[in-house]
C-alpha cells in the first residue's frame, strides 16, 4: 500500500513539477529522482519493480518509444545497486552525484534506445544534457531525506 | 538470502524482458487500448490535482490582490473623506464668496469710512443679544461705533460695539432688549424709539397716534441720533400693536433689515460719514 502511495505520490509530483516547475523545458524529473532515491534505500525486488512502473509512466504519458523508460529506468535501478554496494548513499554529495549519474545514464540510454528502436538518436539539446543531471542533483537531497523522514526504508523492506 | 536474491534477479529479468518486449513488439494498438485504459486511472487523477493545483495555485494571487483591494480600499475611503472636506470647504467658500461680493458691492459705494470684521463667536444663550467679531482697536474700532450688515445686496443695522480689545470687539445687536435706536419712517417724517426685545424682530415705540402707516412701511435710522449714522435701514414695520385707551403713542412690531441670526461678517463705522466730513471741508 505504501509503494502505491508513493507510486501515485511520485507521479503526481512529476507531472506538477513537468507543469509548473518548468523552466525551458527543464524541470526535476520528479519519478527519476524518487526510483533512484527508492533503489538507494529500498530492498532489490521492490527498487526494480517501482523503476519499471515509474518508466512504464512515463511511457504512457509520452508518444514514442514504449517501453523505452521502464527499461532505461529498471536498468538505472540495476546501476544504482551495483553501486550501493560500494558506496554510501548517506551523504548529501553522494546523493547527488548518485542522481547526476543516473540521470545522465538515463538520457544516453534512452537516447540510444531510440537510434535501435526508431532509427534516432533522442536528443534533447545540450542545455537539456548539461543541466538536467545538476538539477536532478540538487533536487535528489531533499527528496531522500523527506522519504528517510517518512520511513520509506522500513515501510519498503517490509513490503 | 539466496532466495531473494534469486527472486530480485528474477524480477529483473521480467522487468527487462517486458520492457524489450514492449519495444520490439508491433503494439501499436494494444498500446493505444492499454493507454487508453490507463487514461481512465491517470487522467482523473491527474485532472483533479490540476483542478486543485489551479484552486490552490490561485490563491495566493487572490489574496494578493485581496490585500492590495484592502490597501485601495482604505486609500479610497481616505480620498472619500479629503474629497467631502474639500467640497464642505468648497461650498463654505461659495457661500463666503457670495457674501463677499455682496460686500464688495456695498463697499464700492462707501458712505461711510470703517472695517470689515468676521463674527467669531455668539453666545448661544443669547443669541439675539451679542456677537464677538475678530476687530479691535488695534484697527480703529472704537466703543459706541455703529456696526452695519449686508444681506441679499441690502444694507442693515446690526447694532453697536460695547466692548473693545486690541483684536476683538463685542457687538450689541438691535435685537437685544438692552438696546435701542432712534428711527424714523421713511417719508412719514416722524421719529420713533425701535427698541430690541430679545427675540428675532423689534419694537417700535413712540408713534404718533395721527401717523398713518402702512405695514411694510420701512424704519430707517434717525438723523438725531448720537450713535447711528442718519438713514440706515433698521427694518420693516410688519404689524401694529392694538392701542390701549391710556397709552398716548402707538407701537409696531419691526422685522430687522437683515436676519441677525445669521449674520457672518459685519461692517464696524471707524470714521465720520463721508458726506458730512465733505460738507465741513467745504465750509
Amino acid at each position: 500500500m505504501q509503494y502505491l502511495i508513493l507510486y501515485l505520490l511520485s507521479a503526481l509530483a512529476h507531472w506538477w513539477c513537468a507543469t509548473y516547475l518548468s523552466f525551458h523545458g527543464l524541470s526535476p524529473a520528479f519519478m527519476l529522482v524518487v526510483t533512484v532515491a527508492v533503489s538507494a534505500m529500498a530492498g532489490e525486488t521492490a527498487s526494480y519493480t517501482y523503476a519499471f512502473f515509474s518508466g512504464l509512466f512515463l511511457d504512457f504519458m509520452g508518444a514514442h518509444l514504449f517501453g523505452g523508460y521502464a527499461l532505461t529506468f529498471t536498468l538505472a535501478a540495476r546501476g544504482v545497486m551495483f553501486l550501493r554496494k560500494r558506496m554510501d548513499f548517506a551523504g548529501v554529495f553522494s546523493q547527488m552525484f548518485l542522481t547526476a549519474a543516473a540521470t545522465l545514464f538515463c538520457i544516453l540510454f534512452y537516447g540510444v534506445a531510440g537510434l535501435v528502436f526508431e532509427k534516432a538518436f533522442v536528443w534533447n539539446g545540450w542545455i537539456y544534457f548539461g543541466l538536467m543531471p545538476v538539477l536532478n542533483g540538487v533536487f535528489a537531497p531533499v527528496l531522500f531525506a523527506v522519504l528517510d523522514r517518512c520511513g520509506l526504508q522500513e515501510a519498503l523492506d517490509e513490503w | 538470502m539466496h532466495k531473494e536474491r534469486r527472486l530480485a534477479n528474477a524480477a529483473l529479468l521480467f522487468y527487462l524482458s517486458l520492457s524489450l518486449l514492449f519495444l520490439l513488439l508491433p503494439l501499436g494498438s494494444l498500446v493505444v487500448s492499454a493507454r487508453i485504459v490507463l487514461g481512465y486511472a491517470f487522467f482523473p487523477f491527474i485532472e483533479s490535482a490540476q483542478a486543485v493545483s489551479q484552486r490552490f495555485g490561485n490563491v495566493p494571487a487572490n489574496v494578493l490582490r485581496l490585500l492590495n483591494a484592502e490597501k485601495e480600499n482604505a486609500l479610497l475611503r481616505e480620498k472619500l473623506k479629503q474629497a467631502e472636506i474639500i467640497e464642505s470647504r468648497y461650498s463654505a467658500a461659495l457661500e463666503e464668496n457670495k457674501r463677499l461680493s455682496q460686500m464688495a458691492a456695498f463697499s464700492a459705494l462707501p458712505q461711510w469710512s470703517g472695517i470689515w470684521a468676521r463674527v467669531i463667536d455668539r453666545d448661544p444663550s443669547r443669541w439675539n443679544s451679542i456677537v464677538s467679531i475678530n476687530k479691535g482697536t488695534n484697527d480703529g474700532v472704537a466703543v459706541r461705533a455703529a456696526v452695519l450688515g449686508v444681506q441679499d445686496g441690502h444694507i442693515g443695522l446690526v447694532g453697536k460695539i460695547i466692548e473693545t480689545t486690541r483684536d476683538v470687539s463685542k457687538v450689541l445687536l438691535i435685537t437685544d432688549d438692552m438696546s435701542s435706536v432712534t428711527g424714523y419712517l421713511k417719508d412719514k417724517g416722524f421719529d420713533g424709539l425701535v427698541e430690541g426685545t430679545g427675540h428675532e424682530y423689534l419694537r417700535l415705540n413712540y408713534m404718533p397716534l395721527s401717523a398713518q402707516v402702512e405695514i411694510g412701511a420701512e424704519v430707517l435710522t434717525s438723523p438725531i441720533s448720537a450713535v447711528f449714522p442718519e438713514g440706515v435701514p433698521v427694518g420693516r414695520v410688519a404689524k401694529f400693536y392694538p392701542r390701549e385707551d391710556f397709552m398716548t403713542f402707538m407701537s409696531a412690531e419691526v422685522v430687522p433689515a437683515i436676519r441677525l441670526s445669521a449674520v457672518k461678517e459685519v461692517f464696524v463705522i471707524t470714521g465720520q460719514d463721508k458726506s458730512k466730513r465733505a460738507a465741513q471741508k467745504d465750509k
